[in-house]
């Protein structure tokens, strides 16, 4: 009898039509290195569905309460670890009763507003979860967490100018970088071309990376945490004067994020664009730009 | 990920084997980038196989990495791309399948090639892409084309640069838009192809040029050899915009051609505008180039300060001279532009030619110019090839020359391009004669150094004889012998003999050429021919001692062949021809008096040649001048001719010629007779003694001097003495000798010859034979030769004897005659 368990499954009602992806993992994530295969949800969406329990042993299971939550939580890996739960949401499925076999409760969260995307970073990590809770008298609750991906659909921002810029070191070196917008969608394309106005360095390579930037903490106390999501090599050889090398780099490609501010007042994750430029001594010189990524479709 | 692979560069460690000489390091390097290729393009076709073009690409990506190197030549670097070039083919081929048989969306598969991280991969597989995305008509050729060169941007490194446009260029050549084709319209023009095609060749010209501004000065020539063994990629885009039908010669003069050229002067690199200029003269045609010529020209004039107009002008030059040959053949053509371009080509490469002279004294050497002159003189030669234009143009192209070298001080190659220039009228012209028409020749020549003028007078002198022609006035003659002088006469101030001859026999065999000239003389009319030959006696004249030896004789030989051929006209076998008023007597005096002048350099030939004036002067029957050259060949003989054995030769040859003299009269010949006899007695061995008297003998046969008497004195009395006081080893032979002349005379009909006489020499002989040797034992003598000679002999006899024709009453009775003869053979 003090043996007696129960297994815990939630299915998603839509499930045969909803998107699924492979859920991508933060770098410092011990859970499993394959990646999971996760529902796709979006703001406004209603989240409803079956909760099945299950009697594992076969003799029946007594519960006291069955509850189901619907929570959106953020973590930031820091020097300490912080979590909030920026959403949390609670049904109670069935008070007292017991599962001889098999029970399905229904669960239905309507229109539930997911105010953040999930998002797997280099310290913050955001996820969206449901939590199905069986008490127990005089036993150990029976707790089954099902995990479901977020992705918000952002209005193309009605201000979008090009980026120009004309930067170099004095006597040595002297470009303009011209990129069609500041802000990206996913699967956009970007278009620029870099202008050299003095070149009299030995530049061997020239590259185009898209860094993301990780900013966590608030007031004073922030970190950075960059990582380099893609790197792209725009030019080889050795430009002269005058020379102006297009740039067209294919973002669908890249395994890229939006950018996300302040979330949550924890953190924020920023787009760079970094023209690299590599000369014949390995030196690198560069230019940092961000821009705004946006997700236009799901 | 969607994106097709980062490669890294894999560096070579240099300093691994540093024993590997430089070639034996590209080896190497080649070999591993070549195992790589294999390796990734097999890779890439097993994913085609399986219809995976992602990994394909990846594959391809990873293969198209190893044309990142940059450790390879250019040279070795060029069998990567090739071997590269092959497998892209392959995947070509299979999206061209997959877009057009199997309708897969090639913009996507655009799109896809371009996730790849590295820019030198990603451009090959765009391009490679692209060509399947023009000819599937998914978007106009026009666009694609400008997005690809467009993109190519991305690779600034030269030789890397080089060969990704030259694959663009190779991949695009035939999928340009043109007047006509399939790509025409909504493709676009043949105007956006030009753009195309210009665009890339801008680039290409700057990414060579940037292989010579990089580096140091160290390996400055390795770079150059490196630079120039790519030129050929650049070259390929003229070529493609020349392919084009589209660019007719309307298209080529209005718009190609002054974008081409703006681009080259635009380069303003010395060795890059040579070249392309090069390259353009042989990518187009030349009728465009004849139309086009002073845009052209003028585009030569704005190149660099430094650069050699020379050769782009004479390679030009040369290629229209050519063009303008087959042109004037064909003359089929109608084309009356062309013809007009092609008159007025002479007057412009002249003005243009004079232009680079002004404005580029520094670089434009002497011998710069006439190498250009000589191409210009060659093309005008050929534009012009009938009189009176002919004469004028080479004169015109000539008074230049002179003019422009008269006032500088040429240079050794100068020289030598200019002997070269000179030769040029008599190499179009095929002729001398007509060379020798060239007023403007002379004045060119007057200004040449001896050796030069020199060279040159021989070069003619072989022409004559080449051409075989004849040189048939006294105006051409006289002009030969001009432009001959530095051969023919001494000059005050020429080098010494040492350095203009390598040997003695280097001297007399051009002296030899030289004088075989009289030979090419030729004129109907005999009097003209005689002051032909008079001038040539003239100019040799003043050759000096060690010439006239060599150059008179066959003036001698000329004059006397002219005698005999004035003495036939004078006889008046032809009664309408005018009789020319030279004597025969006047020619052979002038031989004889050029003659006079040899005796004291070259007595024994002057003694012959004496012998021939001899027998010319009997032939015009001047008995007067015959018996004097006897004379005069007489004593030279006396005087000058020493050493004994040459005294027998030529004394034959004197008793030769006289014999041939029988028809002077008694008075004459008498004389001549009673001297050679003489003069064979006084020879010094017995033995020439005696045969010289036999020949004598034969003297006194000749009618109408015959004198049987005389003939037995030299034969019997004579030699027979003669033969007693010889050692007795000669006996044998001398009798032999002796026993011949007999025999000649009895057969002859001499009646004093008699059997007996013949019999009892016979005898003589036979014992002598017998004896086997001399009487002197310690000389045994070596009878064979003597007795073949016998033996020869006696078979004469027999044949003679047995010589009976059955009619001829003659011959029985001569035969009868020898019947009296007892001649055995010996032995054997």
């Amino acid at each position: 009898m003090f043996f007696a368990s129960a297994d815990i499954n939630v299915t998603f009602n839509d499930a045969h039509i909803r998107k699924r992806l492979a859920a991508p993992r933060s770098k410092g994530s011990t859970s499993s290195s394959e990646a999971t295969v996760l529902y796709l949800f979006t703001s406004g969406d209603s989240i409803s569905g079956q909760v099945l329990v299950s009697a594992t042993s076969g003799s029946p299971v007594k519960y006291t309460e069955i509850r189901c939550d619907l929570i959106g939580r953020l973590t930031v890996e820091g020097d300490s670890k912080d979590i909030v739960d920026f959403l949390s949401m609670s049904k109670l499925l069935d008070s007292a009763g017991t599962v001889s076999e098999v029970k399905a409760f229904d669960y239905c969260f309507g229109s539930v507003d997911l105010p953040y995307e999930s998002y797997s970073g280099i310290t913050a990590t955001v996820r969206y979860f449901l939590r199905v809770t069986m008490k127990r008298p005089y036993a150990f609750s029976v707790v089954e967490e099902q995990e479901f991906w977020v992705q918000n659909v952002t209005d193309e921002s009605e201000v979008n100018t090009g980026i120009k810029m004309e930067v170099g070191i004095e006597d040595c070196l002297h470009l303009e970088f011209e990129y069609n917008k500041s802000k990206y969608h996913l699967t956009d394309v970007i278009i620029g071309k870099i202008y050299f106005l003095l070149v009299k360095i030995k530049v061997r390579r020239m590259e185009l990376s898209v860094i993301r930037r990780e900013t966590t903490g608030c007031g004073l106390n922030w970190y950075n945490d960059s990582e380099t999501v893609a790197k792209f090599e725009i030019m080889d050889g050795p430009p002269v004067k005058g020379e102006s090398i297009p740039v067209r780099l294919f973002l669908g490609a890249l395994p890229l994020t939006p950018t996300y501010l302040h979330v949550c007042d924890k953190f924020s994750t920023r787009n760079f664009l970094n023209l690299v430029l590599i000369d014949e001594d390995d030196r690198r010189y560069y230019k940092q730009q961000e821009i705004h990524l946006w997700r236009r479709h799901l | 990920s969607n994106s097709i692979g980062n490669s890294e560069i894999r560096l070579g460690n240099t300093m691994e084997n540093p024993r590997l000489t430089p070639e034996e390091e590209q080896e190497k390097f080649s070999q591993e980038a070549m195992n790589q290729v294999k390796g990734n393009a097999f890779q890439m076709k097993r994913s085609l196989d399986q219809n995976d073009l992602r990994d394909a690409l990846r594959f391809c990506a990873l293969m198209l990495g190893e044309l990142r190197t940059s450790l390879l030549t250019p040279r070795v670097y060029y069998n990567l791309y090739l071997r590269v070039f092959d497998e892209l083919q392959v995947l070509e081929r299979y999206i061209a399948d997959e877009v057009i048989l199997r309708g897969a969306n090639v913009q996507e598969i655009y799109e896809v090639v371009q996730y790849a991280g590295n820019v030198v991969p990603r451009l090959y597989l765009l391009i490679t892409t692209g060509s399947v995305y023009i000819k599937s008509k998914a978007a106009p050729a026009r666009d694609i084309l400008k997005d690809l060169v467009e993109m190519c941007k991305g690779v600034q490194h030269p030789t890397r640069g080089l060969f990704l446009r030259s694959y663009l260029m190779r991949m695009a050549k035939d999928k340009l838009p043109d007047a006509g084709n399939e790509f025409d319209g909504v493709g676009g023009s043949v105007h956006d192809s030009i753009d195309f095609v210009l665009q890339n060749f801008t680039e290409m010209v700057r990414l060579w040029i940037r292989m010579e501004v990089k580096g140091n000065v160290r390996d400055r020539e390795r770079r150059e050899k490196e630079r120039s063994e790519l030129t050929m990629l650049i070259g390929a885009c003229l070529k493609v915009l020349s392919d084009l039908k589209g660019v007719d010669r309307g298209l080529y003069g209005q718009n190609v051609l002054p974008r081409v050229l703006d681009i080259v002067v635009q380069c303003k690199d010395l060795l890059a505008q040579q070249y392309l200029m090069d390259c353009i003269i042989m990518a187009f045609p030349d009728e465009y180039h004849i139309a086009t010529l002073p845009l052209f020209l003028e585009a030569c004039m704005q190149l660099h300060g430094s650069a050699n107009l020379e050769v782009i002008f004479t390679r030009l030059m040369d290629r229209l001279t050519n063009f303008a040959t087959g042109w004037a053949e064909a003359k089929s053509s109608t084309d009356s532009s062309t013809e007009k371009d092609l008159r007025g080509m002479t007057e412009l490469f002249s003005g243009y030619i004079g232009k680079a002279c002004a404005e580029r004294p520094r670089t434009t050497t002497c011998s710069m110019f006439v190498r250009m002159q000589a191409a210009l003189l060659k093309m005008a030669l050929r534009l012009h090839p009938a009189e009176p234009q002919r004469s004028a143009v080479a004169n015109q192209c000539l008074s230049t020359v002179v003019e422009y070298c008269s006032s500088r001080a040429l240079e050794p190659q100068a020289l030598k391009d200019l002997t070269q220039f000179v030769l040029i009228p008599m190499e179009q012209y095929q002729s001398v004669v007509e060379t020798s028409q060239l007023a403007k020749l002379a004045e060119l020549l007057v200004i040449l150094p001896f050796t030069i003028r020199r060279e040159i007078a021989l070069e003619f002198a072989q022409g004559v004889f080449r051409f075989g022609h004849r040189l048939e006035s006294l105006d051409v003659v006289k002009w030969v012998f001009r432009l001959l002088a530095p051969v023919i006469q001494e000059e005050d101030g020429q080098p010494p003999f040492e350095q203009l001859y390598p040997s003695q026999a280097a001297f007399e065999e051009e002296q030899f050429l030289t004088s075989r000239l009289v030979h090419q003389m030729y004129s109907a009319d005999l009097d003209a021919l005689f002051k032909m030959f008079s001038f040539a006696r003239k100019e040799f004249g003043r050759g000096g001692t060690s010439r006239i030896p060599h150059t008179l004789p066959p003036v001698v030989m000329v004059f006397l062949r002219l005698a005999c051929q004035l003495h036939e006209a004078s006889r008046g076998t032809d009664p309408s021809a005018a009789a020319p008023t030279t004597a025969p007597l006047k020619a052979l005096n002038y031989a004889a008096e050029t003659l006079q002048a040899l005796r004291e350099h070259a007595p024994e030939a002057v003694l012959k040649l004496f012998l021939q004036v001899a027998l010319a002067a009997q032939r015009c029957q001047q008995e007067g001048q015959a018996y004097d050259a006897m004379t005069q060949a007489m004593l030279l003989y006396e005087e000058r001719i020493t050493d004994s054995r040459a005294q027998s030769q030529v004394l034959t040859l004197l008793i030769a010629t006289t014999q041939s003299l029988a028809s002077l009269s008694e008075g004459s010949y008498g004389p001549l007779c009673s001297n050679l006899t003489k003069y064979a007695s006084n020879l010094l061995k017995k033995v020439e003694q005696c045969e010289a008297a036999c020949m004598c003998s034969h003297l006194y046969w000749a009618e109408p001097h015959r004198s049987p008497d005389e003939v037995m004195n030299c034969l019997l009395s004579k030699s027979l003495k003669i033969v007693d006081g010889c050692m007795p080893a000669q006996h044998c032979n001398l009798f032999l000798w002796i026993l011949n002349h007999l025999l000649y005379h009895f057969h002859a009909g001499n009646e004093k010859v008699t059997v007996k006489h013949i019999n009892v020499l016979l005898e003589v002989i036979q014992s002598n034979i017998n004896k086997g040797h001399g009487p002197d034992e310690d000389q045994p003598l070596d009878s064979a030769p003597a007795k073949m000679f016998f033996q020869n002999t006696i078979r004469y006899i027999q044949r003679r004897q047995q010589l009976q024709g059955p009619d001829s009453n003659v011959a029985v009775a001569d035969a009868e005659r020898w019947k009296g003869i007892a001649a055995t053979l010996l032995p054997t």
